[in-house]
């Protein structure tokens, strides 16, 4: 705490004395901040060595690096927190003062991450969301790895469900000095009064390997961005394919298959083990644990991620299956809270984004029960589509695939023909595992919705942090006297999945809307 | 205001699937809006979006006009050309025309609201035709926005916002005035009284 705690009294209000301290970021912030404006400056440093050719190379450095350096110690002497009656306040600004008062009651998530570099120092860097916005409330990046632990424990301890209020007064409770610290060790979180943490999910690298395993999307995006360089004649130079291309000329068709096929498999296999290895990165050590009513996530083999998630904020959860992982009986949960929307591909969401990365579906029932006691989803009463509603949707897939071939047929006489049974057969089995699967369930809690004909999903809400409910007709719907039905919370989007029910027949899409909206409001809403 | 009779405040509607009858019966300002009673937007709300979609007729149709003399001017079109972009400007402005003559009353024959003692339902769209519930007490804040044609019409827009992402703002366009005001204030207590 010393090393980067001025602990100065506060010059704004002498007369009321306090124990809260002011404090100011680790004083390595300026190193990484320097480091950082490094990599930005390399390029354009790089041209002006080119072009002065060692003539007033000073002169450039002085341009763009010292203001740069007295931008950052500015920043970093003015840029100054408290933590007091149970609110963290941040003051920033000399010249225009902009002093930020977050409530512990308030804040959503408290999320660090440490790179490489940062961990030799032992300083992390620490973000605070509260509901509001896409940006985190507070960023201080960096501070000391103690301090973190101690402004998280700071939080979290001196909050309860009611909000600021409480937080307060628990707070005053509390001795406002130093925060007992001991010397907590990273990733070991200890919370007295908490109760001690109680490891839920633990990831060994087997795990983390058949996670990698099926990689999703992305892998898709992968062959499309190949297919593009492949387009643009961007492998034209590359002497690998010369060679190629005269093997081809003198091998047989049945070799040419064969190597293709071989091929795309190693390519596959590529790809796989990337994502593989990329997982075992951002996942390695990964640990779930339960403190009190806080949910603790660590993870992370060169940049380390920490991620608080109270469990009353969470808004939205979503169980992932893909068909292999299906095959291997596992299922991955991703959960919503609120706030920090937009990007959640970003290191410190790991939390949401991979809240149980992968689980055996044998194990998850207990899981889902630490986020809710009364949350199950086997042993609840899914309603499927109607008949009506299978008929249209096979009826899509026939008109589709007729489309299909209506634009073949003249293209390819009279094979396009072909065409036809090619897309329906598909279709009508995708229709098939679809009608099968689709599913919700209006449940005593809130609601839950499942989809999916390969990649199924399986989400669920509380009424609690049900916002808003719509139904919508589409001119189609309307030939067919069907709506759908969707849930709005405040979750940010992270679980992937949202609670849209179509092909609903009208009168059942409306009472459903009805009965959400009663049970809505009759339910307290709890960020 | 006086060169509006038709300007009232919400007026019940019967039936749900036919809403275009509409009581005469007027509303004092300052009564509460009733509840549990499908309502519809201020009649002036048709000639408003009347008036809005001339606007957008008139500069579209002028633009394109302005770039076709300039073309016929500078010689850019074949002789052929010239009978079919006259006849395409033509059809244009007339549909657009045509459009913005019944599309204000087609909206606002499906555009109603019902408040009722758990929310408030919100009917919309004329293609894509959509119900939005928001509880009483998810009810963050409400807006009252006239803009300037608006004001003319003493008609105003009700923002109604939640803590939702894709509906964390649901509109509805064309009360009038004092109804957007009754219904804000209706929405705000709501809120208070659940104590979130």
């Amino acid at each position: 705490m010393e090393s980067e705690g001025r602990d100065a009294p506060r010059p704004e209000d002498p007369e009321q004395p306090t124990t809260a301290r002011i404090h100011r970021l680790h004083p390595a912030t300026l190193v990484f901040r320097f480091l950082g404006h490094a990599k930005t400056l390399i390029v354009p440093a790089l041209v002006v060595l080119l072009l002065a050719r060692g003539e007033r190379w000073e002169m450039w450095l002085g341009l763009f690096v010292i203001p740069a350096m007295v931008y950052e110690v500015y920043r970093y002497l003015s840029l100054r927190y408290r933590l007091e009656a149970g609110e963290l306040i941040l003051t920033e600004g000399v010249v225009f003062r902009n002093e930020r008062h977050i409530p512990f009651g308030r804040i959503q998530n408290v999320d660090w991450t440490q790179g490489i570099l940062q961990r030799m120092v032992g300083v992390a860097e620490l973000r605070i969301e509260t509901a509001g916005g896409s940006e985190p409330e507070a960023n201080l990046a960096v501070l000391s790895v103690k301090v973190v632990e101690s402004i998280r424990e700071r939080i979290f301890a001196g909050r309860s469900p009611g909000g600021a209020a409480q937080a307060a007064t628990a707070e005053q409770r509390r001795p406002l000095g130093e925060p007992a610290l001991g010397e907590p060790a990273l990733g070991e979180p200890d919370i007295p009064g908490a109760g001690a943490p109680r490891t839920l999910l633990s990831l060994p690298a087997g795990e983390l390997l058949r996670l990698g395993l099926s990689p999703g999307p992305g892998v898709a995006g992968i062959f499309v961005l190949l297919g593009v360089a492949w387009e643009l004649d961007l492998f034209e130079d590359l002497p690998v394919l010369d060679s190629l291309s005269a093997w081809w000329k003198s091998s047989t068709g049945e070799t040419i298959v064969l190597a293709g096929a071989a091929g795309a498999l190693a390519l596959l296999l590529v790809v796989m083990l990337l994502s593989a290895a990329s997982m075992v990165l951002r996942l390695h050590g990964f640990r779930l644990a339960r403190v009190g009513e806080d949910f603790r996530i660590h993870c992370g083999l060169l940049t380390r991620t920490s991620a608080t998630i109270p469990r009353k904020r969470i808004q939205f959860l979503s169980v992932h299956e893909s068909p292999l992982h299906r095959w291997m009986g596992r299922v991955t949960v991703r959960i919503e809270t609120a706030g920090g929307g937009g990007d959640f591909d970003e290191e410190p969401k790991v939390g949401r984004r991979w809240f149980l990365p992968l689980v055996r579906r044998a194990e998850l029932p207990p899981l889902l029960r630490e986020i809710d006691p009364a949350l199950d989803l086997e042993g609840v009463d899914w309603t499927g589509p109607t008949a009506a509603a299978r008929r249209r949707m096979r009826r899509a897939a026939v008109i589709l695939s007729l489309v299909g071939a209506a634009v073949a047929l003249p293209l390819a006489w009279p094979w396009g023909g072909l065409v036809l049974p090619g897309l329906l057969l598909p279709f009508l089995w995708l229709v098939q595992r679809e009608v099968r699967f689709m599913a919700y369930a209006r449940t005593p809690y809130g609601v839950l919705f499942r989809n999916g004909a390969l990649y199924r999903k399986t989400s669920a809400t509380f009424l609690g942090k049900v916002q808003a409910v719509s139904t919508t007709a589409s001119p189609f719907d309307r030939r067919w006297g069907m709506a759908s039905l969707a849930v709005d919370t405040a979750g940010a989007g992270s679980a992937g999945h949202r609670i849209a029910v179509s092909y609903l027949p009208d009168e059942v899409a409306a009472e459903l809307r009805a009965d959400l909206l009663a049970g809505a409001q009759r339910a307290r809403f709890e960020w | 205001m006086h060169d509006l009779p038709g300007v009232a405040g919400p007026s019940p509607v019967q039936s749900e699937a036919a809403p275009s009858a509409r009581p005469a019966e007027q509303r004092a300002d300052g009564d509460a809006v009733p509840e549990g009673v499908r309502l519809q937007l201020a009649p002036a709300q048709v000639r408003l979006g009347r008036i809005e979609g001339w606007i957008v007729t008139a500069v579209l149709s002028v633009a394109i006009l302005a770039t076709l003399v300039v073309g016929w001017a500078l010689d850019w079109f074949p002789a052929w050309l010239d009978v079919t972009l006259a006849g395409t400007w033509v059809a244009l402005t007339g549909f657009l025309a045509w459009l913005s003559e019944r599309w204000p009353h087609w909206e606002y024959r499906r555009t109603a609201y019902r408040l009722g003692p758990l929310g408030i339902d919100i009917w919309k769209g004329v293609v894509w035709r959509s119900v939005v519930s928001v509880p009483r007490s998810r009810v963050q804040h409400t807006d009252v926005m006239q803009g300037p044609l608006q004001r003319r019409f003493g008609l105003a827009t009700l923002s109604i916002h939640t803590a939702g992402t894709e509906q964390a703002q649901v509109d509805l366009e064309g009360l009038e005035h004092g109804t957007a005001l009754c219904l804000r204030d209706d929405l705000i207590r709501g809120g208070e009284a659940d104590g979130v």
